[in-house]
């Protein structure tokens, strides 16, 4: 018998040994090494790898200061958690949970960097640090000596930290030099009680959760990292009875027991008017109170409030009278009432007469004083038994009067116009200089130098209470990650300066000098010896004199405790109304109509009301991961985004979607229309920031040819302390091609 | 085909919407966790992965009698998942031990039926590569293994979490088959504790608890998928939304009181 091989058996043989290749696992196997080689595509990000610690530290990336717990995997800082036994029972926000991803946000610089910071469309370079310290100390060398420190100042966007008081010293070595803060709107509601109450010593301390209802004139209690620290939290005595204030339906106004639609703008009159029917209807035992030391043949504080009556204000609050009268009457029910100001964090501060006349409300409902749900606490500065120093205030800096200005860049998150700024300057040599960790936010927007400071979780800060906090606290952050090379302490950067100003700095290592003042601070709550400490050794919450020593509670901060303290037991203080009462009340009444008026007087159609993102304070860098709520949800509204009502919408011919061109009488800013039936008729609504889309990629192509203003900018920022409001246009434009 | 049987846990969820302000500390706590790339700035808004999903829906209404509400939706672990059902190569599984719906990107060919079949739209695609911004992925979390391009994805109550708890289970020589009580990403993260987790069988634990609560009712209830997934919200419209109206959670439109349609 022969084979034969033919080419038909061959083909039969091949067709056969194909079919049973199908039928056996050969493909399987095969697909499954290409599935199995997919996932380890060199496309795909390789996580790290190690032993998994945990280390607890304190958030820094808004004051209220939340506990954290950093899980590391080996030496990498993997993601931050809350943590439910410290003293805030678990509260952060997103910007904490995202606290990793900013040691590697695209807009951190990583090193000496320099542009022009005059064109809109410079781009940072990266410049030798030392001769870049060389050429600012030379600056400060020359200022020096022509006698013109005044020109020299620096901006600190968080004050009463330690590094704080390194900034007052490095001014203090230079021999002058401005020590300026840009208060936020928390920080300007607490200023202006400061103010009232006549001592920088004492600070307010509300608690909602002793008050039996709370009145809040935009108090975002629901939707901010402050606002939630100050929210009565379940389990808590009874939910005080809750008024909400705001201009738009948000998510505070839609939780709370009865929502007052006010217009945009009208805080002064509508608290003044309730203030009015209190003091005629006397429904208030402490109107005496708010009379006592500012008193005089001037009258009472009753005068005072006398030309607001509800029937008077009422077209300026957009509120009937009757429900200016039945909150009145509801709160004086419901007393002790606690009344707060503060509005959108994201628009700046509310503005210092609207605070006062809040304040004012919330004595007359029940405060302060021992039990009271306005109490009071040590300022930082009685806290630690420190000097008092002046701040001035950013915007009372006449403009072209500075030829240096450090921006202290470690709050990334202030709201701040970096017009304002550039118009402190003198001349085209002038120069601003943040000593920050990223080319953006706050500090770098509007700087010409930056010098690269580490990053949130990369260097040892403190955290002071927070204004307004409801008791007084205090906690360091300890170092999760370590900073790279490039990275240096901003007291590091000081003491350089120094030297190369020609000074001899008393430390050449300023981060120690840093660290012995974080210990001094340490050393004074231990002296006064009051109040608790929270040790996440173990768990525990115990009296602070249970420590052995300031060296016990140091190693306790330094392991990421907290010491805390109730607010004073103090008795009912008499509060001083601030200047004359003749000016004041001409101030009132000329606050009451003008907001309104000068919106008219803009001869602009349109209310633009500038607003944080949700969870924000606006004008920061966003992490990337919060892109996910800009991008991906409605959660977080970007900066390029105009919010109109669908009723505005209609009448102005604007889709939702359609590109349009937004105009104050500061300039103009590109943004794509979206409609949002929160909002009243003829609003516009706009954040100020973080821009979740803004990742550190190219500038876009509007911001390029310099037409697109900042938010605060285009709100009038960088022209008045209060730009909460703006008349403003919106109008179609093309789009253009990408 | 999954029939139920009555030994194990059945982890399960309730979010608690009259507490949830649309912070978005879930969403993130959520993407941190579980390695959720972004997508790249020129990608459109639905080719996100957002395994936990905060929506923003309202009463239909206009200010000033304007009241926004938000829905969180992750997965909603369905007993009977349509996306188990649809999926042609078995990368979707229901873990008899956990109740939890297990999606294996290894096997997924990228064919969507699961999306499509999801009456919740809790699925999500990965249409581009992960990528992340340079070094970022030295925040990546290793115990969630980032997914390929190609590949569908969702919520899995955070089940590399659960693993953990396993292991550390294991470690303390309790028996393999205990319930372990772990909490996911998005519970840990609430700061208003809007969010419970926790297993169902147990009668006494706050799951159960909620699950019989007036306020309660599940997304889509009438589908009969059995999502492990319970809401709570005293508003009747509201609950409307939540139990025959989903799609108006997508923005185009919301829900007056009396169940209309709004502008």
């Amino acid at each position: 018998m022969t084979m034969e091989l033919t080419r038909r058996s061959l083909l039969k043989f091949m067709g056969g040994a194909v079919a049973g290749a199908v039928l056996s696992p050969l493909p399987w196997k095969l697909l499954d090494d290409a599935s199995i080689w997919t996932q380890n595509s060199s496309l795909i990000a390789r996580a790290p790898r190690g032993p998994v610690t945990w280390r607890d530290t304190t958030c820094t990336l808004c004051p209220v200061g939340c506990g954290l717990r950093a899980r590391l995997v080996g030496e990498a800082f993997v993601s931050a958690w809350s943590r439910p036994s410290h003293p805030d029972a678990g509260a952060a926000c997103p910007l904490g949970f995202a606290l990793a991803q900013m040691r590697y946000h695209p807009a951190r610089v990583r090193g000496a960097c320099a542009r022009d910071a005059r064109s809109a469309a410079a781009r940072w370079r990266m410049v030798d640090a030392d001769a870049t310290v060389a050429e600012i100390g030379r600056t400060l060398a020359d200022l020096r000596a022509a006698g013109r420190l005044d020109q020299m100042a620096v901006l600190d966007l968080r004050p009463d930290r330690a590094l704080s008081l390194r900034y007052r010293e490095f001014l203090q070595r230079q021999g002058g030099g401005r020590y300026l803060v840009a208060p936020d709107a928390w920080q300007a509601s607490a200023a202006a009680f400061t103010a009232l109450a006549g001592s920088s010593l004492l600070a307010p301390a509300p608690a909602p959760s002793r008050a039996r209802a709370v009145l809040a004139f935009g108090t975002p209690l629901a939707d901010d990292p402050r606002g939630l620290a100050l929210a009565p939290r379940d389990g808590s005595s009874g939910r005080p009875y809750h008024i909400q204030v705001d201009a738009t339906a948000t998510p505070t106004a839609a939780r709370a027991d009865r929502w007052l639609p006010a217009r945009p703008g009208s805080e002064l009159p509508l608290a003044l008017a309730i203030a009015h029917v209190l003091v005629r209807d006397e429904l208030s035992g402490d109107a005496r109170a708010l009379a006592a030391g500012a008193g005089g043949p001037e009258g009472s504080f009753a005068e005072l409030v006398a030309d607001f009556a509800p029937e008077r204000v009422a077209d300026a609050c957009g509120l009937a009278p009757s429900d200016i009268r039945a909150t009145a009457h509801e709160l004086a029910t419901h007393r002790p009432a606690l009344v707060l100001g503060v509005g959108d964090p994201g628009a700046g501060p509310l503005g210092a007469e609207e605070e006062t006349a809040i304040w004012c409300l919330s004595v007359l409902l029940g405060g302060p004083g021992a039990g009271a749900p306005l109490a009071l606490r040590p300022s930082a500065t009685a806290l630690f038994g420190e000097p008092e120093a002046a701040a001035t205030a950013l915007s009372e800096v006449p403009d072209g009067s500075l030829e240096l200005l450090l921006v202290d860049g470690s709050f990334p998150g202030a709201p701040l116009s970096p017009a304002l700024l550039r118009r402190k300057l003198r001349g085209p040599d002038a120069r601003i200089v943040a000593l920050s960790p990223y080319a953006g936010g706050a500090a770098g927007a509007g700087a010409d130098l930056l010098l690269p400071t580490p990053a949130p979780g990369e260097w040892l800060d403190d955290v002071p209470p927070p204004a307004l906090a409801p008791v007084s606290s205090y906690a360091w952050s300890p170092v999760v990650a370590a900073a790279p090379d490039w990275a240096v302490h901003a007291a590091d950067w000081l003491a350089r300066l120094e030297a190369a100003s020609g000074l001899q700095p008393d430390s050449a290592d300023g981060s120690s000098a840093h660290r012995a003042g974080l210990e001094r601070r340490a050393a004074a709550l231990m002296a006064a010896g009051s109040g608790e400490v929270h040790d996440p050794r173990d768990g525990s919450t115990r009296p602070l004199t249970s420590l052995a020593g300031p060296e016990e509670l140091v190693t306790v901060l330094d392991c990421g405790g907290a010491w805390s303290a109730p607010a004073l037991a103090t008795p009912a203080i008499a509060l001083q109304l601030p200047g004359h009462r003749s000016a004041l009340a001409l101030r009132w009444r000329a606050l009451a109509a003008g907001r309104a008026e000068a919106l008219a007087a803009a001869g602009r159609p349109l209310v633009l009301l500038p607003g944080g993102g949700l969870a924000t304070t606006g004008g920061g860098v966003a992490a990337p991961v919060l892109a996910k709520l800009g991008r991906e949800s409605e959660l977080l509204p970007d900066t390029r985004t105009a919010a109109v009502s669908p009723r505005t919408a209609r009448q102005l011919g604007l889709r939702a979607g359609t590109r349009a061109e937004l105009a104050t009488a500061a300039g103009t800013r590109h943004v794509d229309v979206v409609h949002d039936a929160s909002l009243p008729p003829g609003v516009v609504r706009v954040a100020t920031g973080p821009d979740p889309l803004d990742l550190g990629e190219a500038p876009r192509a509007d911001a390029a040819t310099g037409r697109d203003l900042d938010v605060p900018s285009l709100c009038g920022a960088a022209d008045r302390p209060v730009w909460r409001l703006a008349g403003a246009t919106l109008k179609e434009v093309r789009r253009a091609r990408d | 085909m999954h029939a139920t049987e009555n030994t194990g846990a059945r982890y399960a969820m309730a979010i608690d919407l009259d507490k949830c302000t649309g912070c978005g500390a879930c969403m993130v706590a959520c993407a941190v966790e579980n390695n959720v790339a972004v997508p790249p700035p020129a990608a459109a808004a639905n080719r996100g992965l957002t395994w936990m999903a905060v929506h923003r829906t309202d009463n239909g209404q206009e200010w000033p009698a304007h009241r926004p509400v938000f829905i969180p939706i992750p997965c909603q672990q369905c007993e009977h998942a349509p996306c188990i059902h649809v999926c042609p190569v078995t990368a979707v599984q229901l873990d008899e031990s956990t109740g939890i719906v297990g999606q294996v990107p290894a096997r997924c060919m990228g064919c969507r039926y699961c999306m499509a079949a999801c009456p919740y739209h809790a699925r999500y695609f990965n249409y581009f590569d992960p990528t992340w911004p340079e070094g970022l992925e030295e925040t990546l979390n290793p115990d969630v293994a980032p997914r390929m391009r190609g590949v569908a994805e969702k919520c899995n109550f955070c089940h590399g979490r659960l693993d953990r708890a396993r292991e550390r289970a294991a470690a303390e020589g309790r028996p393999a088959d205990e319930v372990v009580a772990y909490v996911p990403a998005c519970v840990e993260a609430c700061p208003h504790g809007a969010i419970t987790f926790g297993d169902s069988r147990d009668p006494a634990s706050p799951m159960a608890q909620l699950a019989r609560d007036p306020r309660a009712f599940r997304l889509l209830e009438a589908l009969g998928t059995g999502p492990k997934v319970t809401y709570l919200s005293a508003d009747p419209a509201v609950r409307r939304v939540g139990l025959s109206r989903l799609d108006m959670v997508r923005g185009a439109t919301a829900v007056t009181a009396d169940g209309a349609e709004g502008a």
